[in-house]
């Protein structure tokens, strides 16, 4: 993608969505973005506001993920509902926010559909007692979850096979045999797994293959 | 909350019922076709809110702090002028000075009967009319489906006569532009809005008299800012509202104007008058009669309370967009 200017960004955000201003603070390396998110349904029904505060870091811009703190508690410092004593708030699982951050976010596309959903969705959980699209486990469980979810892995010692190649700074050839499950192309089986991993990023990835192994060493003790 | 829904469903009823668009869907013809259901239309029109205001009408008006039985003056007669009516007197007093319209609204003859245009028209003629005497002002003249008003009266502040006038054409631009303009593109009607124009003359620049002759005329007023609210009207942007550097110095909140590049007045001895356009989708939402959507789409609520009976079925489509995960602040 393209390089947008945060300034920009902000600006065309401002314009639009009038409850919020911008803070001055002394680090002018972040932008801060102060405000009221309403929140409104299809029936054009109002739910309730949150005073929000959205943190932008202008140096790696677009290649970050704003950090959103809610700052009216509101939303009572619960695990269960997903935010820090602090109020910052947990958008999503890590994965899928890596993933935004290394191919760039545009800010008002983020807000729409991620900061926006989360605070509808506390709306519909606070009345129906589950989330719209269901939740993830707290913890590394969570993540255990969305590698069964998102990319049907389920077996331990595969994914931890899967994430040492991921992670290793010499790939098998594409058309060589796979060096885990011994197909004669690579790129056939297993490859097209590592691949889906990839956008994840070095850093997560190493983190996910430390969580697995340390999963296997919990097991066996068990 | 949709205050405006009842005029809102009862255009949408005319339209659906239109004999010519449903001719038009049998045969293909495009041609005069006459109005064939005059009883379903007057039945209709029984449907728009009169006199009595529906529950969501007196519940809005109630938070708004506006009286929920409404009274409704005859036009060319403003209440604290009317003593002038077939005299040869006059009186200074100030006066805010509104034109309002719905612009492109001549397409909808291209599409449907004259009774079905009448009931829109009707229904959008009432629906501004409501919002005009919810915020304390007067209909002067009604003009197809534009409207000329007056807002202030002799015991009123002028400040807040202002912000009366701006809340109102402010409602009346939300009903057109959030409630219509959509329905009516998806009925082959384009880009339907609304243009208006607000100016403030001073006390020494308006003049209150009885213009016209025996019974054929009405009580008005003579002044540069009376004249000058037609003209700001025909700079408005698409569903804009103008206004005079009168009205921005009442409110004195720099930013809901932005002054127009080309004054709307010379005086001829070196001095201007200067024009701004209002933004005043950010200031329904400042004073707290609007409340956002994802996309930044306004909704008019009450002190930005929640909406009773809500059903929490229709956050769906926003709330199944997130998965919410919580990571001990270790992962």
């Amino acid at each position: 993608m393209g390089h947008y200017s945060l300034d920009v960004e902000i600006k065309h955000f401002l314009d639009k969505y009038y409850s919020f201003e911008i803070v001055e603070y002394p680090n002018k390396r972040f932008a801060f973005l102060e405000g009221k998110i309403d929140i409104v349904d299809d029936a054009n029904d109002y739910w309730g506001s949150f005073d929000i505060q959205i943190i932008l870091d202008r140096e790696e811009y677009p290649y970050t993920i704003p950090i959103v703190t809610e700052k009216s508690n509101v939303i009572d410092r619960s695990d269960d509902l997903h935010i820090s004593k602090e109020g910052i708030c947990c958008l999503d699982i890590p994965h899928v926010l890596e993933r935004m951050k290394r191919r760039g976010i545009r800010f008002r596309s983020f807000y729409k559909e991620v900061i926006y959903p989360f605070f509808s969705n506390y709306h519909y959980y606070s009345d129906k007692k589950r989330y719209a699209n269901g939740e993830y486990k707290h913890g590394f469980y969570g993540i255990v979850q969305y590698y069964e979810e998102e990319h049907e892995l389920k077996d331990k010692d595969y994914i931890i096979s899967l994430l040492k190649i991921a992670v290793s700074n010499s790939k098998p050839e594409r058309n060589s045999t796979c060096p885990i499950c011994g197909k004669p192309k690579f790129k056939k089986c297993c490859g097209k797994k590592i691949l889906e991993l990839l956008p994840y990023g070095r850093d997560r990835l190493e983190k996910d293959l430390e969580i697995f192994r340390d999963l296997i060493l919990t097991d066996e003790k068990v | 909350m949709n205050v405006f829904d009842s005029y809102k469903n009862v255009i949408q009823k005319a339209v659906e019922n239109d004999p010519l668009r449903r001719h038009k869907s049998v045969y293909g013809l495009s041609q005069p076709y006459e109005d064939v259901n005059q009883d379903y239309l007057s039945a209709l029109r029984n449907e728009l809110p009169g006199i009595e205001l529906n529950e969501g009408m007196k519940t809005f008006a109630k938070g708004m702090g506006a009286t929920t039985t409404m009274t409704y003056p005859s036009l060319g007669n403003h209440p604290d002028f009317s003593y002038l009516r077939g005299t040869d007197n006059s009186e200074d007093h100030w006066i805010i000075s509104g034109f309002i319209d719905v612009r492109k609204s001549t397409q909808l003859f291209n599409q449907f009967t004259k009774g079905t245009v009448r009931l829109i028209t009707e229904s959008i003629v009432r629906a501004s009319i409501f919002a005009v005497n919810l915020c304390g002002g007067y209909v002067h003249r009604i003009h197809g489906d534009g409207l000329m008003v007056y807002f202030g009266r002799k015991d009123m502040d002028k400040k807040d006569a202002v912000k009366d006038a701006l809340i109102s054409f402010a409602m009346i631009s939300y009903f057109v532009k959030n409630d219509l303009k959509d329905y009516f593109e998806s009925n082959g009607i384009k880009d339907i809005h609304t243009r208006a124009g607000l100016d403030l003359g001073h006390s020494n620049q308006v003049s209150w008299f009885y213009s016209g002759i025996g019974d054929s005329g009405e009580v008005t007023t003579c002044s540069l800012h009376t004249s000058l609210a037609p003209k700001m009207q025909s700079n408005a942007k698409i569903n804009g509202i103008v206004v005079g550097h009168h009205i921005y110095t009442q409110l004195n909140k720099d930013k809901y104007f932005d002054k127009r590049s080309n004054p709307i007045h010379d005086y001829g001895d070196g001095r201007v008058y200067e024009q701004y356009h209002f933004n005043w989708e950010r200031y329904l939402v400042d004073i707290g009669l609007a409340v956002q959507k994802d996309n930044g789409v306004l909704v008019l609520t009450i002190n930005a309370l929640p909406t009773p009976d809500r059903n929490s079925d229709h956050l769906y489509s926003t709330a199944v967009k997130s998965k919410p995960f919580f990571s001990n602040g270790t992962l």
